[in-house]
């Protein structure tokens, strides 16, 4: 088979930090954030998971942030606000 | 390995035969499932030698899966789409324009919705590139609307990351996610190009918009003579059950005028402002018929339209404002226009081509390399 050489279409991501990714080895006393997307019963759904992990596991409890729109990233704002709030967040559901 | 950009592993050994690599790129996930031309070196040197643009710089990462645009990686790309080096600036200036914030190209590419970006090219660049803005404008037939759309749409799946079914999470998609570029006629439109009108450039001034939207939506009347007559009907196009529009107040929908049509409106006096406030206040639905149409469950209305939420009978405009009714126009001869359905979570974007593909007018009828 005759071949020639062509630079690949296919973009390539810059290394990610390590630090986003750091897990929680324990949930007892923490607070669990809930992103409500807007879509058809997600809060329904996000809330009812949070709350019984919460239960479960000992956690503090849940705080809850909607979204402008199930198709728009929070804001930085927003963001930040349920990051300093929450030691982890649920953050989708589709519906 | 000629490693002159990139590293070893973005350089492809593959079959030279065009079908056999049309199998191979469909296999690996970087086709839209259509054949190419071969993104050699040579040819990737040609589209970037024609504007010095060094291989390694770019336009940053493409959401979703922030895959960097380097200038190689876009004409890798736009050679496989079709393109010939003068079409580069187009495809820049269009990426360009949906990196901005308020495009929102992470929620375009990853939504269920069908949406795909629309790119209009305005100007002295529509004719001097080859871009259809006359009969069939959206349809097919002319290289540049044909290959200039189908490199941006490779662009959003290669080095975006939004394969279907996968980040891209289309529930159906559209035939214009293939490709979706026109030209404005600015030389059959009555009134000032969209460009011109939007941020005041020269109407012979190359520029881009970019549009995030659903397909067209065929606007027929052969009856009407009066603006108010071709308007009516289009206000039925725009005001509909089941867009995104109606339950994201902060949306937009561009108004593609035939000719004949844009020509009847204007004849009655109507200027484009006129056409917006028209239809503005002519393409509603009350708020008990979008209610019944289920477009009130998960809105994302202004507060302004959720105070009104209980009043069945108040009549809502398919908007926040009458600018969001963009207007311009494209075609041939005959009575049709178009109505473009927007996402509704994006805003428009226009742009002047960038000041680094500005050039000599006498490099523009150069197309080497396109070919080899």
């Amino acid at each position: 088979v005759t071949t020639i050489e062509i630079f690949s279409p296919l973009g390539r991501a810059a290394a990610r930090s390590q630090a986003e990714l750091n897990p929680i080895p324990d949930l007892r006393g923490a607070t669990i954030g809930v992103l409500d997307n807007t879509k058809p019963n997600a809060r329904a759904v996000l809330e009812g998971v949070a709350r019984r992990i919460a239960e479960d596991h000992g956690a503090a409890g849940v705080v809850i942030e909607r979204k402008r729109s199930a198709a728009e990233g929070a804001p930085p704002d927003l963001i930040r606000k349920l990051s300093g709030a929450a030691h982890l967040v649920f953050a989708g559901s589709g519906d | 390995v000629a490693v002159g950009f990139g590293t070893a592993e973005d350089w492809l050994e593959v079959p030279a035969d065009v079908a056999e690599l049309a199998a191979l790129a469909d296999e690996q996930g970087w086709s839209d499932g259509l054949p190419g031309i071969p993104p050699t070196r040579v040819r990737i040197d040609a589209m970037l030698s024609r504007w010095g643009l060094e291989a390694e710089e770019g336009l940053g990462p493409i959401p979703p899966a922030d895959g960097e645009a380097t200038y190689a990686r876009i004409a890798a790309n736009a050679v496989y789409a079709g393109c010939g080096p003068e079409h580069l600036p187009v495809i820049v200036t269009a990426l360009e324009a949906m990196l901005e914030p308020g495009f929102n190209l992470d929620g375009v590419q990853t939504t269920t919705h069908p949406v795909a970006p629309l790119v209009i090219v305005h100007g002295d660049a529509v004719r001097r590139l080859g871009f259809n803005a006359e009969a069939g404008v959206f349809g097919p037939g002319r290289r540049a609307n044909a290959t200039v759309g189908r490199a941006i749409r490779l662009c959003l799946l290669n080095i975006g990351g939004a394969r279907p079914g996968h980040r891209d999470r289309a529930t159906q998609g559209q035939p214009s996610k293939y490709s979706y570029c026109i030209g404005e006629n600015g030389a059959a439109s009555p009134w000032d190009p969209l460009h011109t009108r939007r941020i005041g450039l020269d109407p012979s001034a190359d520029a881009v918009t970019v549009f995030g939207g659903e397909n067209p939506h065929n606007v027929n009347d052969h009856v009407s003579g009066t603006a108010t007559g071709v308007l009516d009907t289009m206000a039925s196009t725009v005001a509909n059950l089941g867009s995104n529009t109606a339950h994201y107040s902060h949306g937009e929908i561009f108004l593609v005028l035939g000719p004949e049509h844009a020509a009847t409106v204007a004849g009655s006096g109507f200027t484009t402002r006129d056409v917006q406030l028209y239809l503005f206040d002519r393409a509603r639905l009350t708020v008990g018929t979008l209610a019944s149409g289920g477009m009130t469950g998960m809105d994302a209305w202004s507060p302004w339209k959720h105070a009104l939420a209980t009043h069945e009978e108040v009549r809502l405009p398919p908007a926040n404002d009458p600018d969001d009714l963009r207007v311009l126009v494209a075609g041939g001869p005959g009575k049709h226009s178009s109505v473009l359905q927007g996402f509704g979570a994006t805003r428009s974007v226009t742009r002047p081509l960038a000041e680094r593909f500005r050039v000599e007018p006498s490099d523009d009828a150069r197309t080497d390399g396109g070919t080899r």
